[in-house]
């Protein structure tokens, strides 16, 4: 069991290293020359010669693979540079939006799971029946919807129905508003500001449950799907023979083996999801990494770009060995 | 099926049967300048956009760009992962470990991204969204393709060529591949429109930062309509119509092949439970 863990988390992190590496070469086909710019764009008889100083000075006369280990050390000790586009260190641009955008994701999977979990049962129960014919319609109608354009569709509405929506919270609390953990519904709260609190639930609940339509759709139809081939299995059927009460049947026996796999079905659709969140927040105007990417896309700030780039995946290989290790505590039979 | 078969010949004739082809790939022409946007009426059903072009050509041209490039990145991801995933599964050792290592990596990537830092790099257009796209795709169906072979390596008829004397990648190639393909190219046809959707997410990030739009892309123009969206909503709203009932066609037709494809489900048992 231990020996898991710990070649998982090994695994996790040579990616991170791999990672790094497809980084780097994000920043090397970088349009222009770093050195040029480092050089401070010379002109005149001496150019070319500072060119190569300023090359030295880079390190850019090194091989590929020194570079690559000199950027990574660099990086993996927090020195990332300063944005051209907030005029911020890049970390701490990062580190606030991303709080931004996990406040957000996260609110969604708390309700995405258990919602997705309880929508596949219930159709696996009904499966046959007029209800799940249009229930899986009904699913595969959402799922077909583009999340960013129902995220348009409903901050239309929203406007025209004169609904505050867009933003993290209403402009006017921003003064007496303390930041002390960077996530807004948990500051409020320390702060003991209940109209704070309630503005920024309501802000926060449109966004994310447009982002859990897919993972609660997608769950449900994979919970439906296996749960229903489980009830052809032998134990079930014997299970039946002995009288054994349905929802026991469906707690002890069938769902066993449907829930570490929901686990892991979760962890994958994160990666999906993180995407569509990025867009989400921008057409809601709130901050965010999908906000970093428009600003560093329009000011042509790269640095910025692959640091987020680097945050994010960074975040998804953590959340993708979490659950490759929460499904080996669920169901032991797992391997690498 | 009807949804799509639709949609391709809408894809075929749009040239022929959109009002305003010119206007329809972008060009801004003279009757369209002194339009300027208007709401939706009888002459143009969808409205016009910023310059005035008619969105109901550009949205129908607009198909052929969304079906060419979903075609593009599923053949790209299908060709690169299914000759790497038989790579992997067929010679054991460093090359296995290597394509394995490579999938997990390529797994993690978020397209969005990948497609903003190109996009800086390269400069936003349709070749960075088709390239960033299999960039993320592609490992899917290398994994799908390597565990297949897997499996196949150890028949029979796989040993006996090899015992016949054939070099190993011809064995790989020749015997192996096809019979790796058919399910990594069903599941493909079942996750079609979830391409369309990831590239229509992407082209609406590049669609959302550039100043002038010209090419008639479904999720470009959503993303370059947003801005606009308290005022102009037809820019924006069109065009997601015609891209949901495309991915609810390719939803339908891949739940089919699905349910085909998978016996136990298929099979009318007395329902026990």
């Amino acid at each position: 069991m231990v020996k898991y863990y710990v070649k998982r988390t090994l695994l996790g992190s040579t990616l991170i290293v791999g990672l790094l590496i497809i980084t780097y070469l994000l920043v090397y086909i970088a349009p222009g020359d770093p050195a040029h710019v480092w050089a401070g764009k010379p002109r005149g008889p001496k150019a070319t010669e500072a060119i190569e100083l300023a090359r030295k000075e880079l390190g850019l006369d090194q091989p590929l693979h020194i570079q690559i280990v000199t950027f990574m050390i660099r990086f993996l000790t927090g020195n990332w540079g300063v944005s051209i586009a907030f005029k911020q260190p890049i970390a701490d641009v990062i580190l606030r939006s991303f709080k931004a955008t996990a406040e957000l994701l996260l609110f969604s999977y708390m309700i995405a799971i258990p919602l997705g979990l309880a929508l596949g049962i219930f159709m696996a129960l009904k499966r046959g029946s007029k209800v799940d014919l249009l229930l899986r319609l009904t699913s595969s109608m959402f799922i077909s919807v583009p999340r960013f354009w129902l995220a348009l569709i409903v901050v239309f509405v929203f406007y025209l129905i004169g609904f505050q929506s867009l933003g993290r919270m209403d402009p006017r609390f921003s003064i007496e508003f303390k930041e002390v953990t960077g996530f807004y519904l948990l500051d409020s709260l320390l702060i003991l500001r209940v109209d704070i609190f309630l503005d920024v639930l309501t802000r926060l609940t449109a966004p994310s449950l447009i982002i859990a339509v897919y993972p609660v759709f997608s769950i449900a139809k994979y919970v439906r799907y296996t749960l229903s081939e489980r009830f052809y299995e032998d134990y079930v059927i014997e299970a039946v023979s002995l009288g054994i009460s349905r929802i026991s049947i469906l707690t002890r026996y069938a769902l066993r083996g449907v829930i570490p796999a929901v686990v892991q079905l979760a962890g994958i659709n994160f990666v999906y999801s993180f995407v569509e969140t990025t867009i989400v927040e921008l057409v809601f105007m709130r901050e965010g990494i999908g906000k970093i990417l428009v600003d560093g896309i329009l000011r042509s700030d790269y640095p910025l770009i692959v640091a987020a780039f680097f945050t994010v995946s960074l975040i998804l290989v953590a959340v993708n060995t979490f659950t490759d290790i929460l499904q080996k505590r669920l169901d032991p039979r797992v391997t690498i | 099926m009807t949804i799509i078969a639709t949609l391709t010949i809408i894809a075929i004739l749009s040239p022929v049967i959109t009002p305003y082809p010119d206007e329809g790939v972008g060009l801004i022409t003279e009757a369209a300048k002194q339009r300027g946007p208007q709401p939706p009426s009888l002459k143009h059903p969808f409205g016009t956009d910023m310059v005035g072009r008619d969105m109901l050509s550009r949205v129908l041209i607009g198909s052929r760009y969304s079906l060419i490039q979903t075609t593009l990145v599923i053949f790209g991801s299908l060709a690169i992962g299914v000759i790497l995933g038989v790579l992997a599964g067929y010679f054991r050792g460093i090359v296995e470990a290597v394509v394995n290592y490579a999938i997990e990596l390529f797994l993690l990537l978020p397209p969005v991204i990948v497609a903003a830092a190109l996009s800086v790099a390269i400069g936003p257009g349709m070749s960075t969204v088709v390239l960033s796209l299999i960039l993320t795709w592609w490992a899917w169906y290398a994994r799908l393709a390597y565990i297949q072979s897997r499996q196949i390596r150890e028949l029979d008829f796989i040993k006996v060529s090899e015992a016949l004397g054939f070099g190993r990648v011809y064995v790989a190639f020749r015997h192996l591949l096809p019979n790796v393909a058919p399910p990594v190219v069903v599941q493909s046809m079942i996750d079609t429109a979830s391409v369309l959707l990831e590239i229509a997410t992407v082209n609406f990030l590049i669609g959302s930062v550039s100043a002038s739009l010209d090419t008639p892309d479904w999720g470009m123009m959503i993303g370059y309509g947003f801005r606009y969206i308290t005022t102009y909503w037809w820019m924006s709203f069109f065009p997601g119509l015609f891209l949901v009932v495309t991915a609810f066609g390719f939803i339908l037709v891949g739940d089919a092949i699905s349910e085909e494809s998978s016996p136990n489900l298929r099979r009318r048992w007395r329902q026990w439970f």
